[in-house]
């Protein structure tokens, strides 16, 4: 087990390396400079901006200082709010931005869980129609286009919850929604498949024949066993969650990383740019490390698998 | 135990059985239906579940109208403006439906805004204008064309790069596919989406930098199924008998390993269609995917979100097509599985 560890987490650095290097490349490809919107510097002053910013060193030098800024955290100085730590900019936002995935997560899951097992335990009845047909329409709902509708008319027409904004607990909801109800749908079609598995299988069969009662059993029995692959589809959830946030953020005018992305994108703000992308995968690769660990715990089957591979 | 089960003995006589007469007998053997091949099978199954069909239809539809509409509907006729005909609603002749007849509620009132700004009799826009006196309808059905090209290129990849590098990672095993499939395991645990990004912003964007975009984040789902069912298909008898036979690697797969993997090939390319089609409107919608002159529906998702509160035609309008677009490719795919798949169907 702690040699499959080790395995995994050399590959989650290797591919931090890789995203680290190939961020930068990219950026030193990009079109145009960040200063290219004060156009009326004099030679001079660009000259003492470059050697501020490093731009003056040989492409692999500024490399080599990246990569070794990065080991000790230091992501550079945004271009956009005045010299300002890329570091202390992501710092300030993270906790928004995880906040609201983790309230998605946990919002999408419970619910996905609760919808999948009602209509597998309803099989081919009206409640499993309706939740089929809702789970087709929230996987096929563009999240941006249900948090523009929510907005709109859950808090502007009914005025139920804040419009916009961050810091109460009123105002995570509308976004928690948009940004869970992909995973909800996803969650529930993946229970219900699972679950309709569990149920018509032998051991099932033997506990209803000892006489448990059906809440016994699928609470014991049936709902354990189904939720067990649900862990694999964390990785996927993570990608999903960052995404949104990128636009639901927005949105909902939320001070998190995801909004933080896409403006520092649309002003060339490269050291922000690059940070965000490390933070990102760094977040993701995590994830998908826990999500192993985890799955090889409660099922003995993937850690033979791991060990001899 | 053996004494209780002892049934009594039934007492029978010859006259307890009936000879049949000879044919009888024999057409009890007989096959009745004509044999059916997989594909008819697939294709009866499908036809069975009418959530894929209509899909399918509907899917059909909108790929003709986007496509056909070429010859009316480009570039050229996109960037005209027409300020005075600017933020219609929609009006259809002979429709006599509040929102569909010219008017639009304004301060809790139905006004008829065609009246208002004095506009011809005669001209109408079935889908409304945009900010600039662009017909919406015009905008949709190409925004729609430019979805479906998203969506054919993403299928497109799926089918070469995802499923050449699936067999070969599978057929050949050993090394290569050790350093293939590590090769996917680093790839996929880094965030596309933020890649492909970066990667917009250094090319410039548009459906080239898209497509560029796709062809790199899509098709690894697609490797990793193809491999898995390699890996157990290369070990059938069927293939064991191509290979002493001698047939080249290249002819067992072609004859044996592609068709057997039909099934999951398309399914999973149905999976991938719609999430390229919300991946190209995410990224027109946060102002980096499609851009003027041209238009998609992220684009016109984003221009129409800005007056949603005034004019929410032009929000509902693409945000309709898209979701319709979406549920459509959704449910084919699931009729699809269902039809290939027939115990996934429960």
């Amino acid at each position: 087990m702690t040699k499959y560890i080790l395995k995994r987490i050399a590959y989650m650095i290797l591919t931090l390396f890789i995203v680290a290097t190939i961020t930068f490349f990219l950026m030193k490809m990009m079109p145009g400079s960040p200063y290219t919107n004060e156009a009326k510097m004099t030679k001079t002053q660009l000259r003492i901006m470059n050697e501020q910013y490093g731009f003056n060193k040989p492409l692999w030098e500024q490399y080599v200082i990246y990569l070794a800024g990065l080991v000790h955290g230091d992501f550079g100085i945004s271009f956009q709010y005045s010299n300002m730590p890329v570091s202390q900019l992501i710092g300030s936002r993270i906790g928004a931005s995880a906040q609201l995935g983790l309230q998605a997560m946990i919002f999408g899951v419970f619910f996905g869980v609760i919808i999948g097992a009602i209509a597998a335990i309803k099989r081919n009845t009206w409640v499993d129609t309706t939740a089929t047909v809702l789970s087709i329409i929230g996987k096929s709902v563009p999240n941006f286009v249900l948090a523009v509708l929510l907005q709109y008319y859950i808090a502007l027409k009914l005025g139920w919850f804040p419009i916009a904004g961050w810091g109460t607990f009123s105002q995570t909801i509308l976004p928690t929604i948009a940004l869970g109800v992909g995973p909800l749908a996803e969650t529930a079609r993946f229970v219900r498949t699972s679950m309709v598995d569990t149920l018509t299988s032998d051991y099932i069969e033997l506990a209803t024949a000892k006489g448990l009662s059906l809440t016994q059993v699928i609470r014991k029995h049936a709902l354990r066993n189904s939720m067990i692959p649900l862990v694999t589809l964390l990785g996927p959830y993570t990608v999903s969650l960052m995404t949104g946030s990128m636009v639901i953020e927005n949105i909902f005018n939320i001070p998190g990383i995801g909004e933080q992305f896409v403006k520092s994108i649309l002003t060339n703000d490269y050291p922000t740019i690059m940070g965000t992308t490390i933070v990102f995968s760094l977040g993701l690769v995590i994830v998908l490390l826990i999500t192993d660990i985890v799955y090889s715990l409660i099922d003995p089957r993937i850690r033979l698998q791991g060990s001899d591979a | 135990m053996a004494e209780e089960a002892q049934a009594p003995q039934a007492k029978l006589t010859e006259n307890a059985f009936e000879g049949l007469p000879k044919d009888e007998a024999q057409s009890a053997e007989n096959i009745a239906g004509p044999s059916l091949s997989y594909m008819q099978n697939v294709w009866i199954r499908f036809k069975q579940k009418t959530s894929g069909v209509v899909s399918g239809i509907i899917v059909i539809l909108m790929i003709v109208i986007a496509f056909g509409s070429t010859p009316f509907i480009n570039k050229s006729t996109l960037v005209k403006s027409q300020p005075q005909y600017a933020n219609l609603p929609a009006k259809i002749p002979g429709v006599n439906l509040n929102g569909l007849n010219g008017k639009i509620k304004q301060n809790g009132e139905w006004v008829d805004v065609y009246e208002k700004n004095n506009i011809p009799k005669d001209k109408y826009f079935i889908a409304g204008t945009d900010y600039l006196g662009r017909s919406l309808a015009q905008r949709i059905v190409y925004g729609t064309k430019i979805s479906l090209i998203v969506a054919l290129v993403a299928a497109f990849f799926d089918l070469t790069i995802g499923v050449i590098y699936g067999v070969i990672s599978g057929w050949k095993g050993g090394a290569v596919d050790n350093v293939m499939q590590r090769i996917i395991e680093i790839v996929s645990s880094v965030p596309n989406l933020v890649i492909v990004i970066l990667l917009l912003v250094v090319l410039k964007p548009g459906l080239k930098s898209i497509i560029i975009a796709i062809a790199i984040s899509s098709w690894m789902t697609m490797a990793r199924q193809v491999r898995a069912e390699t890996l157990s298909l290369k070990n059938q008898e069927y293939v064991l008998a191509a290979r002493s036979l001698g047939e080249s690697s290249w002819k067992i797969a072609m004859k044996h390993l592609i068709p057997n993997l039909s099934s999951i090939i398309i399914i999973q390319t149905m999976y991938t269609i719609p999430s390229a089609i919300f991946f190209e409107a995410f990224l027109s919608f946060i102002g980096i995917g499609i851009s003027a002159p041209e238009t998609s529906l992220g684009v016109l998702l984003n221009e129409g979100q800005k007056n949603f509160q005034f004019l929410p035609y032009q929000m509902w309008y693409p945000a309709v097509v898209l979701c319709v677009l979406m549920i459509a490719f959704n449910l084919l795919g699931d009729g699809l599985r269902d039809a290939f798949d027939p115990k996934s169907a429960r």
